[in-house]
């Protein structure tokens, strides 16, 4: 899938008037009456489909998350690496039973953190997440340490998770779905059964904002490998989110 | 610098025109109009009359004249007179023929290439079926564009930011509703539809049927079997509904219409405006059921539409003008000639290509889906209307038996569900697929929408790499033989 908005030269934030204007320059740079060459007629036909993704904002909010989806490290990469299949869709089941208790959370706003908080060391972050009695000076060396974005520190952040108080543990949390590199999947994933049930709320919620494209794809995998008993169940969940997912779109 | 004109091929008549300086500029014929009738007559021995000298012959040989041909074309349809065959293209051609040769005499140089309008809803199969006979005529045909979207071109509006404009282009043979937006010389057309069978012809019939009744009535006899009595009354009847625009009242007599035991008949007829306007009034109905169906395509509210043009012959009729007033709330917009806009617009696209007009662009849509047809006779679809053209899909296909070496795509164009309701576009076969197993070779097929509005189907083994081979059955275009032979009878039956 190729990025529209590099190709429109916009960034993901653009409002719709900035995507418009960039569109109609795009048009005037490529079309093959004034670029006067056919070389460009592909470039043509990718900025006129490209603008009728992001000009409707449902395609573009649809876009957007496949689109991060395939960005470098990200989960598609986390589920190809997994082994264990088995384990795999058992977390899977787990996961699409609790979520469907839940509404679809929004995009987080994530927290950022302090900018002298930004320049400490990893080891000077994990020592103030894990033993600082300030909560804010301790959700900041949390966020810091997303900021850093090494399995290490991601790492560091899962393993305190047992031991955290509920409100910082949903923040953190927040935080680390958010990421969405492929070992903060991965950890989530493995604490998943260890959590108490606050705690999995927050992850399948995630697992959910990941977007339907991401949900389809893990599921798809585990009916592919065909692990009963768990392909079944996740067969029946495929269909149930395809039609949760139509009843959302069908009354907006 | 190669010369490019734009022509306007009409149902009833045909206009050309050429980039002047930086202006489009209409060319008129040998007779010193702009309008040519797009009328052919051909003689006993092969040998025809184009434009107006054809229209007149028209009532000495009607069996020989042949009108409204846009009307047959991408039909499969022949024509035959005086015991040849003739193709719809190839009919179409003569006519061009001569607008080529005007526009040669006019500009004073060869112009090989040339751009052609076409009514927005135009299939696949129409759109390749003037551009066939473009080539029969001898033309390089660079780009097919549609008639709404030239007069928008050409109507020079002083527009501001995204103007968004509604054309009306009610023709002799055809409808086209099209909602652009405009801005920095950028034409975007956002939803387009469109009939071929509402025109202005149509309205010529209708008052020709209330001639024929209302002189059966008063004089007894029938000339539905008298070939040169009825193309009197279709030609006085055109007159009559020209006439209606500028006068309440048309009176209408035709001396020697026919004759019987008593003699001579003459046709002494009038008809007023309103009795006229009733006559029309549920074709009309039907324009405004197409202009709410493209404004809803469009997605844009119909209070927010700034402006409306109206475009071609049909709209001087005042019940449309008043009609248009009453629908639309914004401004109806007065070009000095809508009937010209078209061939205008035609002239200016071909400027663009030529280089002489920069800074402008234009974006159209396919007017209509693009599918394929599945198991059970269902149709699925690919490209779906208004979608910015050029435009490309892929789709993956496979075999569903083991070694099987033939695969069949039947691609139509529609809207409606079931495929035989739909037009279609032919059938194409993937050929030589290596044998294995039933499911297991992946061919991707890419149908891509091209710039001018024509189909191209292309197929690629995604296990080999190699291309894979089409054949194309069903299809009503002419092989490249077939239009090579027309190009020499073209050439060898005489202009008189």
């Amino acid at each position: 899938m190729p990025d529209y908005y590099e190709l429109l030269e916009v960034t993901r934030d653009d409002p719709p008037e900035k995507i418009k204007k960039a569109y109609k320059r795009a048009v005037l740079k490529y079309h093959p009456d004034i670029s006067r060459t056919r070389l460009t007629e592909e470039s043509f036909k990718m900025v006129l489909h490209a603008y009728q993704i992001l000009r409707d904002p449902q395609r573009r909010s649809k876009y957007d998350h496949d689109l991060s989806l395939q960005r470098p490290g990200t989960f598609s990469r986390a589920v190809c690496t997994v082994q264990d299949t088995n384990w795999l869709s058992s977390i899977y089941y787990q996961i699409c039973l609790s979520w469907r208790k839940f509404p679809r959370c929004e995009n987080p706003a994530f927290l950022n953190p302090d900018k002298t908080i930004q320049k400490l060391g990893f080891e000077e972050l994990k020592k103030k997440f894990l033993f600082s009695s300030n909560y804010f000076v301790r959700l900041n060396a949390a966020a810091a340490l997303r900021y850093l974005e090494t399995s290490e520190s991601v790492h560091c952040i899962i393993s305190a998770l047992p031991g955290l108080d509920y409100r910082l543990a949903r923040e953190v949390l927040n935080m680390i779905g958010g990421i969405r590199v492929s070992s903060s999947i991965y950890f989530l994933l493995s604490s998943f059964s260890s959590l108490g049930t606050d705690h999995k709320q927050v992850i399948s919620r995630y697992f959910f904002s990941l977007g339907e494209g991401m949900m389809r794809y893990v599921l798809g995998r585990v009916i592919r490998e065909g692990r009963e008993p768990y392909a079944a169940s996740a067969k029946n969940i495929y269909a149930m989110q395809k039609f949760n997912h139509k009843k959302n779109t069908g009354r907006r | 610098m190669k010369r490019i004109i734009g022509i306007d091929f009409g149902t009833s008549n045909c206009s050309v025109s050429a980039i002047e300086g930086k202006r489009p500029v209409l060319i008129s014929n040998d007779k010193g109009s702009v309008y040519t009738p797009s009328v052919v007559y051909i003689a006993e021995n092969g040998s025809y009359y184009t434009g107006e000298d054809a229209k007149s012959q028209a009532i000495l040989y009607p069996g020989r004249v042949i009108s409204n041909i846009k009307r047959q074309l991408g039909k499969l349809s022949d024509v035959r007179i005086a015991g040849i065959q003739y193709s719809v293209q190839e009919i179409a051609a003569r006519i061009l023929i001569q607008l080529k040769n005007d526009a040669e005499k006019f500009l004073g140089s060869k112009v090989p290439e040339v751009v052609i309008t076409v009514p927005a809803n135009f299939s696949d199969t129409e759109r390749k079926a003037i551009m066939q006979s473009g080539e029969i005529a001898g033309f390089n045909v660079r780009r097919i564009i549609n008639e709404p979207t030239a007069a928008a071109m050409a109507a020079d509006l002083e527009t501001g930011v995204d103007e968004k404009i509604l054309v009306y282009d009610f023709g002799g043979g055809t409808i086209d509703i099209s909602i652009l937006e405009i801005s920095d010389g950028l034409f975007e057309v956002r939803a387009t539809a469109g009939r071929s069978d509402i025109g202005g012809v149509d309205f010529d019939s209708m008052i020709a049927e209330k001639i024929i009744a209302d002189f059966k009535n008063a004089s007894g006899i029938d000339i539905k079997g008298d070939p040169v009595a009825l193309q009197k009354v279709r030609d006085e009847a055109e007159r009559v509904k020209i006439a209606l625009s500028d006068s309440t009242e048309v009176s209408s007599k035709i001396p020697f219409l026919s004759a019987d035991a008593r003699g001579p008949q003459h046709l002494s007829w009038n008809i007023t405006r309103g009795e006229f306007e009733r006559m029309i009034q549920s074709k009309i109905d039907e324009t405004f059921v197409l202009a709410k169906k493209c404004i809803a395509d469009s997605g844009i509210k119909t209070d927010d539409i700034d402006a409306v043009l109206p475009v071609g012959g049909t709209v001087k009729i005042p019940v449309i003008q008043k009609r248009l007033k009453d629908f639309f709330t914004c401004k109806i917009l007065q070009p000095p000639d809508p009937a010209e806009l078209v061939a205008l617009g035609a002239g200016m696209q071909a400027g663009i290509i030529e280089g002489s007009i920069r800074g402008k662009a234009l974006v159209d849509v396919t007017p209509l889906s693009l599918g394929i047809e599945i198991d059970g006779g269902y149709l699925i679809r690919l490209i779906e209307r208004n979608t910015p053209v050029p435009v490309s899909k892929s789709r993956m296909f496979t075999t569903i038996s083991d070694n099987q070496r033939i695969v069949e795509i039947h691609v139509l164009q529609g809207e409606h569900p079931h495929a035989d309701q739909n037009i279609s576009l032919g059938r194409f076969y993937l050929e030589d697929i290596p044998p294995e197993k039933k499911g297991m070779p992946r061919i991707e097929v890419i149908f891509e929408i091209d710039i001018d509005g024509i189909l191209h189907v292309s197929a690629l083994n995604l296990d080999t790499g190699k291309r894979q081979t089409i054949r194309i059955a069903e299809t009503l275009g002419l092989s490249e033989a077939e239009i090579k032979r027309m190009m020499r009878r073209a050439m060898q039956s005489k202009k008189i």
